[in-house]
């Protein structure tokens, strides 16, 4: 069975790797980029199942990242689940509107991630 | 004396053959009535041998049925403990990794800026706090002067006098200050937790935590052994680097 991939973006080595750590528990194949210019690019080339995204990031954050994202054809449908910081209603209201699918808020627990991962690629 | 007419002898005799008849008739059909109750009896006996059969076939198999229940009840709830212990092992094993990966930034590089950047990214990442403060322990071992911050003024922690609320006073124990369960609001200062950093019995500096982020609830058992880990190793590599600066300083 072909593995799912999913495009991990975070400009933190830190938060990069706590989160590869705990996706590499699924049957999942990990890509990676540091800022929103980057994930925009590998989600381009590599057309990943699903985008796990920071939300604070340089050059280009997760909000304008995914609105990108939503605006080109071949990547619109990928489902992107923002990563913040931040979880108030208010913060959380902005990321669905440029078109996140869903939301964790650091730090990250693991049984609650790859559950929704595991919910928003059905393995 | 008059004699019998012959109407009157015929209708004795047809009266004497009609009863002869009937009796006969009755006592066949007492005969019939006989064999038949003694077949219903006879089927009345197997039936109710048939039922006892059936009365104690049924409670046998209520008390399979039982049985069963209870093993299955036993299963389910050995299920749901089986659940709940993969639950607590991915936790642990979670928390494991974050103390992995902890250790691993902090030992990844000997640059000073680098490793001040791992601590504030694993207090933010691992622990949820986007305000701290690092303190490194004055040349006189009287105070403590900031040497990077997120989220706070500056200004107004620049330098703590050892014993001198809750930073100094972590500082001059050595004993870290977590706010008690359930404290998600700052208490003195607007500090949350206090973590001496330690070479040894030497304190080198502290670690302030201010205000936690707002989905974080509290500070928990993982936190506390992140603190003793950066407590230890933060110090490691702070001091390490230092000592690359210096060394390279004198090469230079």
């Amino acid at each position: 069975m072909q593995k799912k991939k999913i495009l991990v973006v975070d400009d933190s080595k830190t938060a990069l790797l706590v989160e590869s750590m705990v996706l590499r528990k699924g049957p999942y194949e990990l890509v990676t980029a540091s800022d929103g210019v980057e994930a925009v690019e590998k989600a381009i080339t590599e057309r990943p199942d699903l985008i796990l995204m920071d939300v604070m990031m340089p050059r280009m954050g997760g909000f304008e990242a995914c609105q990108a994202l939503r605006q080109r054809e071949d990547t619109q449908a990928i489902p992107i689940i923002m990563v913040t910081t931040r979880g108030e209603a208010a913060n959380v209201e902005t990321g669905f509107v440029s078109g996140c699918s869903d939301y964790v808020t650091k730090p990250i627990n693991a049984v609650e991630l790859l559950a929704k991962v595991r919910d928003h690629l059905g393995a | 004396m008059g004699k019998t007419t012959p109407d009157r002898g015929a209708y004795v005799s047809r009266v004497r053959d009609d009863t002869q008849r009937y009796a006969s008739e009755l006592l066949r059909e007492n005969q019939r009535l006989r064999t038949a109750l003694a077949s219903a009896m006879h089927d009345n006996t197997l039936l109710r041998e048939a039922a006892e059969r059936a009365r104690g076939e049924i409670e046998a198999m209520r008390a399979g049925e039982e049985r069963m229940l209870k093993a299955l009840d036993r299963a389910e709830e050995e299920n749901r403990r089986f659940v709940s212990r993969y639950v607590e092992v991915e936790q642990e094993n979670s928390n494991l990794a974050n103390l992995y990966v902890a250790s691993y930034r902090l030992h990844g590089t000997l640059d000073r800026r680098e490793v001040l950047d791992v601590i504030q990214e694993i207090v933010t990442n691992l622990i949820g706090c986007e305000e701290i403060a690092i303190f490194e322990t004055d040349p006189d071992g009287a105070a403590v002067t900031l040497v990077h911050s997120c989220g706070i003024d500056p200004r107004a922690h620049d330098k703590v006098c050892l014993g001198e609320g809750l930073i100094g006073q972590a500082v001059a124990s050595g004993e870290a200050y977590i706010a008690g369960a359930g404290a998600t609001a700052p208490t003195e200062a607007g500090v949350t937790a206090c973590i001496p950093l330690k070479l040894g019995d030497r304190v080198t500096g502290a670690i302030a935590l201010f205000r936690l982020l707002p989905q974080k609830a509290e500070l928990g058992a993982l936190d506390r052994e992140l603190f003793e880990l950066l407590g230890a190793h933060a110090a490691t590599a702070l001091y390490c680097s230092g000592l690359e600066a210096h060394l390279a300083a004198a090469g230079a």
